[in-house]
C-alpha cells in the first residue's frame, strides 16, 4: 500500500487550543506564550499528539484510517505555530518536516497488507 | 519526576468516544477525512482525566517536562458513541544522565474487552539547569 508526500497548511494557534480542549490537555506550554518563553520555547508549541495526528491524517487521507495499524514515533523538534507540515514517506514509515525542512518527526508506521 | 512509580497504575476509567469531543478534535484537523482520524487518536492517554491530574500523579515539572516518543497499536479505529475502558500506567521510570524519563502506557478495551488501541508516551523531564 502505497501514499505520497504531502504538505499541510500552517498549523495555528486556535487549531492548538481545540486540540488542546479535545483531549483535555491544557499544559501551559501549549496555550501561554509566557509560560512557552520561560520554558526555552520561542512561542507556544503544538501538542505532539497534534502533530503526529496531523501527518496521520494525511496518510489516512490516501489509504483509509482501518489500513493504519501502528505508529511509533519519536519528536525532534517543536512544532510551531505558522509552520506548514510536510509528510514525507521515507523507509518503513515517515517523517515530518515543518517549512524549514526541520525533521519533527520520525515515525515507523504499520499499513495493513 | 516520581522515581518509583514503575508498574504503578495511575487510572482506570470508563469513557464514552464522546461525539463531541470526536467533532472537536477533527475541527482541530481540519481537513477532508479528520472525522475519519479523530476515530484514530480521540485521547491521548496521560490527560484523560486531565492534565493536572497526571502532573500530580507523577509529579512532573512542567516547565522543563518534553514528550520523547509517542506510539499507536490499532485493532480498529474507536467507534463514535462506545463505551471504553482505558487503563493507564507506568510502564518504567528512570533516570539517565541529568534527565529523568516515563513511559507511560494507555490501553483501551471495547464494553467486550477486546483491545482497540494500546499507546505509549514517553516522557523526559530535562535536568535543572
Amino acid at each position: 500500500m502505497s501514499w505520497s508526500e504531502t504538505t499541510l497548511p500552517p498549523v495555528t494557534r486556535v487549531q492548538i487550543a481545540r486540540y488542546a480542549g479535545a483531549v483535555r490537555d491544557f499544559n501551559r506550554i501549549h496555550v501561554d506564550e509566557e509560560f512557552a518563553k520561560n520554558s526555552g520555547m520561542p512561542s507556544v508549541i503544538a501538542h505532539g499528539p497534534l502533530t503526529l495526528a496531523r501527518g496521520l491524517d494525511a496518510i489516512v487521507a490516501q489509504v483509509g484510517a482501518g489500513a493504519v495499524k501502528a505508529v511509533e514515533a519519536r519528536l525532534k523538534a517543536p512544532y510551531l505555530p505558522g509552520e506548514s507540515l510536510t509528510v514525507v514517506p521515507v523507509d518503513g514509515g515517515f517523517e515530518l518536516r515543518d517549512g524549514s525542512g526541520t525533521v519533527l518527526m520520525t515515525a515507523l508506521l504499520t499499513l495493513d497488507d | 519526576m516520581k522515581l518509583d512509580m514503575k508498574g504503578q497504575t495511575l487510572f482506570e476509567l470508563e469513557r464514552s468516544v464522546d461525539e463531541l469531543k470526536l467533532e472537536e478534535l477533527a475541527t482541530a484537523l481540519a481537513t477532508d477525512t479528520a472525522a475519519e482520524t479523530a476515530a484514530l487518536v480521540p485521547f491521548f492517554g496521560p490527560t484523560i482525566p486531565g492534565e493536572l491530574r497526571f502532573v500530580e500523579l507523577l509529579d512532573v515539572d512542567l516547565s522543563r517536562a518534553l514528550l520523547g516518543g509517542l506510539s499507536y497499536r490499532w485493532n480498529r479505529p474507536f467507534r463514535p458513541g462506545e463505551k471504553v475502558s482505558a487503563k493507564v500506567f507506568v510502564e518504567d521510570v528512570y533516570e539517565k544522565s541529568t534527565n529523568q524519563f516515563a513511559i507511560v502506557t494507555a490501553e483501551f478495551r471495547d464494553a467486550d474487552g477486546e483491545v482497540i488501541q494500546v499507546h505509549k508516551a514517553t516522557f523526559i523531564e530535562r535536568g535543572a539547569a
